[in-house]
């Protein structure tokens, strides 16, 4: 068997799930013995558990900790896989990979970076949440053929935009990547990256296809890509938002009174999230951000007592709000019909 | 207007003696065609005062009337059919419009019917064109620098700004273009050749000895450009493209620096080719002043940048040690993001005294940003050394204050320093001091969380200071998470601002009771960002050290 099956991945899930970091290690390890190769390791049992990781928590069937464990198990993995198995070959140019700025799961970009090295590149990977100077300073220096941006989280695609426009002015071609660029990691496409991979599977498809521009003659051809103000005002905002949703929220909720500080905190920290992801939505004229954020939203609040029904009165506070910001209050409404 | 044309005929009038010069031949048309000679209005005046070039041909192609301008000009004979090309060409088309080029000059006419006859009607463009053409090559010209400026006023690497350099100059400016940048002792060039066929581009270096004294190359390397010598095709070259054949005009000049040239711009045409013109080498210059600012400034950048990697490599935090019985983790997020340094640092190391002992510390300089982390790297490398031979926690403590008090700037510091050995027993013995820091937090392994009893003054401020010590020992399960002020004191992104504070922190590693070292450092460190809304005001380092549980156990 030179495949992953469904049994490895399950057996996979259960001993992340207990935190079993030598015996996952040893696991993995065993999988490429047996002759699969450690990308398909990556690609077929790592990240998918990953995937399926974080539904468990979403559900409210894994804690927080449990999730964070299992994901510093599979970063353990990843990096012995590497240890283990070197490129056969290299010579297909230089691959820079960064998370963008406040990017800190740096797990997909890690996944992605070896797999890139199996297939022959070199590449130097800087990590978590690289900081925009930072990283134009490195390209500068390093001139690399071409670097991929990684953003899990949508959240940051206003630093993702900085990082791939100053990366383009540069000189360096860019590949955006992650779940944070969206369906078909389209969102990506839309700020204006070179080319976009919904996956680290895909991206190395893409990496091998691409006839990279010779180094002085890259030119980002394509108009760049400009929003609106309304994003960056209602980002300032955030905190008055947050602020005065809760007191409406203690109005009609004397509960939330009793609520221990923990609580309100994690309260105050979602309502905050639903700012940003409105902004994020709104910086990339996307509804359909905000409605998939809200979905999964309502399905972390309805397994943990909450019910789903008080995101729409959020909602409707953020609306009443915000009255002078149509396409904000377009997004609510949209975000109400999810 | 086609009419009007139809219905004219010209009278005949006679040629006055004293205009004679003007040749004017309208008067002779074949056959007078309006009666009443010498009453009209003087026809052949009117059309030999125009610029314009008008004549008449008949049917047969015969020239019928001729201004003076067409005489002089087109060369018509009237009574005479046009043999001379380009106009008998035009004349045997069909009427309409057309332009022609006679000798140095651009010529538009059109042709009319006038029934029997055709009148053409020619006008010398030959100035409006020129000044057409030159608008529309100064228009290339400043859209070429402006195009060269924007390339090269983005590239912060002189080795790029260099190629960039040489691909800008080919074909637009010749047929070779080779870059040659300044060196203290090889000369690197970049080469971009462009044939019929292909497109090269090509790199290398030269001996900065075997630039001939003189030569094109070394007169530009001094600031002097070479236009068009005719020995510079030899002069440049063993340069150029191999195969590259005769040198048709060629020309070297300098990339100006800041100070000295940062280059020299060697550019051939191919023998085919036109010379360079006089606004052309004047263009070259003006470029070559653009590339060597942008080579001149990246080569500064590229410079400072050296320094500031060199300075951030060496206060980069160190990797955790692999240590039996204990797992370690860490984490750091300078708050001072640009070059990822600040004046937080942990260490971990074997003790050197062969007792098997573990030292470590985690400390915080005061200030922010490069200088406290050229500090903090100074902090630990005293640190190392005294490591070497003491490896009591208290009485390092009492070194470092010296060291750092005799030093020629010293800065104020907090830190933890501790000595851990594992035993037969899978218990961890560890010993703490403190200068000034904020005491570490012991997790039980049934998640209780204390603060560890240690107080002491910080470090760099007097002499014979007083530090605390104390000894405690981890159980398995049981973990110690040092901490610096960074994490307790992040202030909230909410509208009050409030701190993190030493209870959120207790709670948060409480949450994450039986996780692993590195989880527990990582996720302490994440909250805290999240907690600040990515925003951090100060550094932050957090070191954990963990007994490990016999089995490996659930976070569950």
């Amino acid at each position: 068997m030179t495949a992953v099956s469904t049994a490895d991945r399950a057996r996979y899930l259960e001993l992340v799930g207990d935190g079993a970091q030598a015996a996952a290690v040893d696991f993995a390890l065993a999988l490429t013995e047996r002759g699969v190769p450690p990308r398909d390791v990556v690609l077929d049992l790592v990240a998918p558990t990953q995937a399926r990781i974080g539904e468990l928590w979403a559900r409210n069937e894994w804690s927080v900790a449990q999730e964070h464990v299992a994901t510093h198990v599979s970063e353990q993995v990843v990096a012995a896989l590497a240890a283990r198995h070197r490129p056969q070959h290299s010579g297909r140019g230089v691959l820079v990979v960064a998370c963008v700025d406040g990017e800190w799961h740096a797990l997909p970009a890690r996944m992605f970076a070896e797999v890139t090295r199996w297939d022959g590149w070199d590449v130097r990977f800087l990590g978590a949440s690289v900081p925009g100077p930072h990283l134009i300073s490195y390209l500068h220096r390093h001139g690399p053929d071409v670097v991929a941006v990684s953003c899990s989280v949508p959240t940051r695609l206003a630093a993702a935009h900085r990082v791939i426009e100053a990366a383009q002015g540069a000189g360096i071609p860019v590949l955006a990547g992650g779940r944070g660029f969206g369906p078909a990691a389209r969102w990506g496409l839309r700020l204006g990256a070179d080319r976009v991979a919904a996956s680290a599977g895909e991206a190395v498809e893409v990496l091998r296809t691409w006839l990279l521009p010779a180094v002085g003659q890259y030119d980002p051809l394509r108009e760049s890509f400009v929003s609106d103000d309304e994003h960056v005002l209602i980002a300032k905002r955030n905190t008055q938002l947050v602020a005065a949703a809760m007191d409406d929220l203690a109005q009609r909720f004397p509960a939330l009174a009793g609520y221990s500080a923990h609580q309100r905190e994690a309260t105050e920290y979602d309502l905050g999230q639903i700012v940003e992801f409105l902004c994020a939505a709104l910086f990339v004229d996307d509804t359909e951000l905000f409605t998939t954020f809200l979905q999964w939203l309502r399905v972390v609040l309805g397994t943990r007592g909450v019910p789903p029904s008080s995101v729409d009165l959020v909602l409707d506070l953020y609306a009443q709000q915000l009255y002078d910001f149509p396409r904000a209050r377009a997004q609510l409404a949209a975000g109400r019909r999810s | 207007m086609r009419e009007e044309i139809k219905t004219m005929r010209l009278p005949h009038i006679p040629v006055p003696e004293s205009r004679a010069e003007q040749v004017f031949v309208g008067a002779e048309v074949a056959e007078p065609v309006v009666d009443g000679e010498g009453d009209g209005p003087p026809w052949a005046d009117l059309l030999d005062g125009s610029d314009e070039m008008i004549f008449m041909v008949d049917r047969a192609g015969i020239v019928r009337v001729a201004n003076a301008a067409a005489v002089q000009i087109l060369g018509v004979a009237v009574g005479q059919t046009m043999t001379a090309p380009p106009l008998a060409t035009v004349l045997q088309g069909p009427p309409g419009s057309f332009d022609l080029d006679l000798d140095e000059r651009r010529l538009r006419g059109r042709a009319v019917p006038t029934g029997e006859w055709t009148s053409w009607y020619v006008r010398d463009v030959t100035d409006q064109v020129m000044r057409v053409d030159a608008l529309l090559a100064e228009r290339w010209r400043s859209a070429f620098l402006s195009e060269a400026s924007r390339r090269l006023g983005s590239c912060l690497n002189p080795v790029r700004a260099a190629r960039t350099t040489a691909v800008l100059a080919v074909p637009a400016l010749a047929d070779c273009a080779v870059v040659v940048l300044d060196g203290e002792r090889e000369l690197p060039w970049f080469r971009v050749d462009v044939s019929p066929e292909d497109r090269t581009e090509s790199t290398g270096a030269l001996s900065r000895w075997t630039v001939r004294p003189d030569s094109a190359l070394d007169q530009a390397m001094s600031g002097l450009s070479v236009l068009d010598d005719p020995r510079l095709g030899d002069d440049i070259g063993a340069l150029l493209a191999p195969g590259f054949g005769a040198v048709g005009s060629a020309m070297v000049v300098p990339l100006p620096g800041h100070t000295s040239p940062a280059g020299a711009l060697i550019l051939a045409r191919h023998a085919g080719r036109a010379p360079f013109e006089t606004v052309e080498t004047h263009l070259v210059r003006q470029f070559a002043a653009r590339a060597g600012a942008a080579i001149s400034a990246a080569t500064l950048y590229a410079a400072q940048a050296d320094a500031a990697e060199a300075v951030q490599r060496s206060v980069e935090p160190p990797e955790l040690p692999a240590v039996p019985g204990v797992t370690l983790g860490a984490a750091y997020r300078p708050a001072w993001e640009r070059l990822r340094v600040g004046g937080d640092f942990y260490d971990v190391r074997p003790a050197t005294d062969g007792s098997g002992r573990w030292l470590f510390v985690l400390g915080d300089v005061c200030g922010k940003g490069i200088e406290a982390a050229v500090q903090s790297g100074n902090t630990r490398q005293s640190l190392r050394a005294l490591w070497l031979t003491e490896s009591s926690p208290l009485r390092l403590l009492g070194l470092l204050n010296q060291a750092t008090l005799t030093g020629d700037e010293p800065a104020m510091a907090t830190l933890v320093i501790g000595t851990f050995a594992t035993g037969a027993a899978a218990e961890v013995e560890v010993t703490l001091a403190t200068g000034g820091h904020a005491p570490p937090l012991l997790m039980a392994a049934d998640g209780q969380v204390t603060e560890v009893d240690l107080a002491g003054t910080a470090i760099g401020l007097i002499l014979d200071a007083p530090f605390g010590e104390t000894h405690l020992t981890l159980l398995p399960g049981e973990t110690l998470v040092l901490f610096t002020d960074g994490i307790t004191e992040a202030r909230g992104r909410s509208a009050d601002h409030p701190l993190f504070g030493p209870d959120r922190l207790a709670a948060e590693i409480r949450a994450y009771r039986g996780a692993p070292a590195a989880v527990i450092a990582e996720r302490v460190a994440q909250q805290v960002t999240d907690w600040a809304g990515d925003r951090l005001q100060d550094d932050i380092a957090v070191l954990v050290i963990q007994a490990l549980l016999p089995p490996e156990g659930g976070a569950r």
